[in-house]
């Protein structure tokens, strides 16, 4: 593993980012999906900086509670403050503290999609189409700690259900928050037309009717989401494991979804055109949905890093694309995008 | 099956799959590849051919090691073998440049003269007369982010120049058909249209978002189509200097685009005012759409506005420049908002092929496209037939692995022995 750290210290040369950390983490077994998740949150330069400001104000108190934020900003503590420039760290408290606490991070993915394919497709709520990540999950359960504010203001974008009776034509908007877009994907698609899909209007109908306030009864209606506040840091979950009823269990959809390094969300309430940068992509990789391994992309200083528990490596910008999906379903390549992270361009100043 | 007709009048059609370029003869029945040149060190990654040329060589190929090869097509169809013959090699063993070659253009009118696009921003002009020995070097480039022209210092040097662009991939370059304007787009989003012997920078646009992936010209250089990571068809117009229209209909990137040259109006206006414009794109949602593009129908921009939302424009918004005359030469312009730009939809949308497009060419009864894995279809145009029964399909050449990082390029030529 040093070896492998060196081996990353020489490709980067006098390049090597002042101050910057480069450390893979140890597999504790299944912990493979947590670690890629970390790398990319740990590049999230604006949360990383605020978590080790937020530490280094803090360390000395003793009464603030231990829970997931307070051992994450620990972990980028250690990982920051490592004297050599490379090499691998073990995020012990981090990992116990998330089974303790957590059954719904580590198998986060399956419940969401079990919970999506189970419900009627008609009488959806729409908070299947928004899937909460694991950061809500931690902002629930601690409350008022000024961390839970930080991660809102990171992450945290509001959609906008509305819903149009198709008799009194009366328009009814729900705002709720998400921290991470849950999107279909279909096969040789962009993440644009996922959101466009994702965006598209729904007609409520025949078994599905809405029920209207004015009209005092079910009527058909057309319904719509939109992003009315789109967040500083644009998470998007390609919903890559599907429930196939017919085989009674998931099955991983390797379709080849593209995503640009920029992005700009349209399905805006105003016509924003904020622009996002792509800054990690958390990658699945194998064929199934119930073995298989996770590794993640990381761009730091204008460097795209490869991570792979342990392991770390530079990798080309170009080489980003080899993680699109198979065109075809059969195919021997199979890693592939899952998890995005985008940063807006936009001064963060907003909200 | 060599010797079909490369003395007589040949239309072939050269394409690039992996390690192999290929050649077909286009008006045999089952279209067979008749040549296959294999590259043991590199892929070839694009190519192109000119119809023009008098004398000597007339097929460019650039390969993923950054090397170079011009050849005549004849002498290749003439050889027996799988290696190239008679070729002059550019940039051997990368001296001048180590990334990839991502496109080859002949100058129209140029006397021989070529350009060669590189992956990290940077274009060469060679001139195929010339040996491809002497000293070569070119001062460093002290602003990347600068375009710069640099010629050779040596007058045996070939390349003979040097263009920095920007600092990024060149993705694609085009000459309007009189070689007049060079147009490139690449991974920074912008479209860039030169003065070619002036050497100058004219004008251009960012995309909506994300990497231009192609470009062309319409044959009267009054439009420049180009296509992209926003799944955009983009029309560039050169006399307003800005983007005209989007074409909205893939559902992925648009990788390939092309002005249909032998379209022409159904009813011809006797005014003579309303010209229109065929084109198609393609895309990496294997899609093909066909396009047309009405000129009184972009002339004025239309505003259309989201419902509810009202056309205010204040001055100093990033919409301003809709209402102000053409902005000054030599500039490029910001990406346009979504509410500012006339939208297009396509008058038609088919799934050619089962895997990402990469080529497209319109012939005068027919249109071709390629996919990534080498396969390639030719339509009947519309209006032929109807469109949907159209498919004299011939597929070409046999499959290859999985290769996301190739392209398969597919070049047409009229080859006149
Ligand atoms: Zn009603």
């Amino acid at each position: 593993m040093g070896a492998a750290g060196s081996k990353l210290e020489k490709a980067l040369g006098d390049q090597f980012p002042e101050g910057e950390r480069y450390f893979g983490l140890e597999n504790f077994g299944n912990t493979c999906y947590c670690n890629s998740v970390l790398q990319a949150l740990y590049f999230c330069v604006p949360f990383r900086e605020q978590l080790l400001e937020y530490y280094a104000d803090n360390k000395n108190i003793g009464d603030v509670e231990e829970n997931l934020l307070t051992c994450l900003a620990d972990l980028f503590t250690q990982i920051s403050s490592q004297k050599k420039k490379t090499g691998v760290i073990a995020p012990k408290r981090f990992v116990q503290r998330l089974k303790k606490q957590n059954e719904l991070f580590r198998s986060y993915m399956h419940q969401k999609e079990a919970r999506a394919a189970k419900s009627d497709p008609g009488t959806s709520s729409p908070s299947e189409k928004t899937a909460n990540g694991p950061k809500n999950a931690q902002a629930n359960g601690v409350s008022k700690e000024p961390l839970v504010t930080w991660v809102h203001k990171n992450f945290q974008g509001i959609l906008t259900n509305e819903t149009r009776c198709l008799r009194c034509e009366t328009v009814t908007a729900r705002d709720e928050t998400f921290f991470d877009l849950s999107l279909d994907i279909e096969q040789n698609s962009s993440i644009t037309s996922c959101l466009k899909n994702f965006s598209s209007t729904e007609t409520l109908n025949a078994e599905d009717k809405f029920f209207c306030d004015k009209c005092c009864s079910l009527q058909e209606a057309q319904k719509r989401m939109k992003i009315k506040k789109p967040p500083h840091i644009l998470v998007i979950h390609l919903k890559r494991f599907k429930y196939i009823e017919q085989l009674g269990r998931y099955k991983k959809l390797s379709y080849r979804v593209v995503f640009p390094l920029e992005l700009k969300l349209s399905n805006t309430v105003e016509d924003a055109d904020s622009e996002y940068s792509l800054f990690a992509v958390v990658v699945h990789v194998g064929s199934g949905p119930n073995h298989g391994h996770y590794v993640s992309l990381v761009k730091s200083h204008n460097h795209w890093l490869f991570f792979d528990d342990e392991n770390v490596e530079m990798i080309d910008e170009s080489a980003v694309q080899t993680f699109f999906g198979s065109a075809q379903e059969y195919s021997s390549n199979t890693d592939h995008g899952y998890i995005l992270f985008y940063e807006s361009l936009a001064s963060s100043d907003k909200s | 099956m060599v010797n079909s007709n490369y003395d007589g009048k040949g239309t072939y059609l050269i394409f690039n799959v992996g390690d192999t370029i290929f050649i077909s003869d286009f008006n045999s029945q089952d279209k067979d590849p008749i040549k296959s040149i294999h590259f043991s060190n590199s892929n070839p990654v694009c190519h192109a051919f000119d119809p023009e040329a008098k004398d000597g060589h007339d097929l460019l190929i650039g390969l993923s090691s950054g090397d170079v090869y011009s050849v005549s097509l004849r002498q290749q169809l003439q050889d027996v073998g799988k290696k190239l013959v008679g070729a002059q090699h550019y940039n051997k063993d990368a001296s001048i440049n180590n990334s990839r070659c991502t496109s080859v253009a002949w100058v129209p009118e140029g006397d021989g003269s070529f350009v060669v696009a590189h992956a990290d921003g940077n274009l060469y002009v060679y001139e195929k007369s010339k040996d491809g020995a002497g000293d070569s070097s070119f001062p460093v480039i002290k602003d990347q982010t600068q375009f710069s022209v640099s010629h050779a210092r040596s007058s045996k040097s070939n390349p003979i120049a040097r263009w920095h662009i920007f600092q990024g991939s060149i993705n694609s370059i085009a000459f309007s058909t009189d070689g007049t304007y060079l147009a490139t787009v690449g991974r920074d989003g912008y479209l860039r249209v030169y003065d070619y012997s002036k050497e100058q920078l004219i004008c251009g646009g960012k995309s909506y978002y994300g990497a231009l992936l192609c470009c062309a010209w319409s044959g009267d250089g009054k439009y420049i189509l180009t296509g992209g990571e926003d799944d955009l068809v983009q029309v560039w117009s050169m006399e307003d200097r800005k983007v005209v229209a989007w074409g909205e209909g893939h559902n992925s990137w648009v990788s390939g685009v092309a002005f249909d040259p032998y379209w022409s109006p159904p009813t011809s206006d006797d005014t003579g005012e309303n010209v229109m414009y065929r084109f198609g794109s393609i895309g990496q949602d294997t899609q093909l759409l066909l396009w047309d593009l009405a000129m009184d129908e972009i002339v004025v921009p239309l505003r259309r506005c989201p419902p509810g939302g009202s056309p205010t424009f204040s001055s100093g918004s990033q919409s301003s420049h809709w209402d102000n005359s053409i902005c000054p030469v030599g500039t490029l312009q910001p990406a346009p908002s979504m509410r500012d730009v006339p939208k297009l939809s396509p008058l038609v949308a088919h799934r050619v092929h089962a895997d990402p497009l990469s080529g497209l060419i319109f012939t005068q009864e027919s249109v071709l496209t390629a996919c990534r894995e080498g396969h390639m279809k030719i339509w009947m145009r519309p209006g032929y037939s109807e469109n949907q029964s159209s498919n004299s399909e011939a597929l070409l050449s046999s499959s290859s692995k999985e290769k996301p990082l190739l392209s398969s390029k597919v070049g047409g030529s009229t080859y006149k022995g």
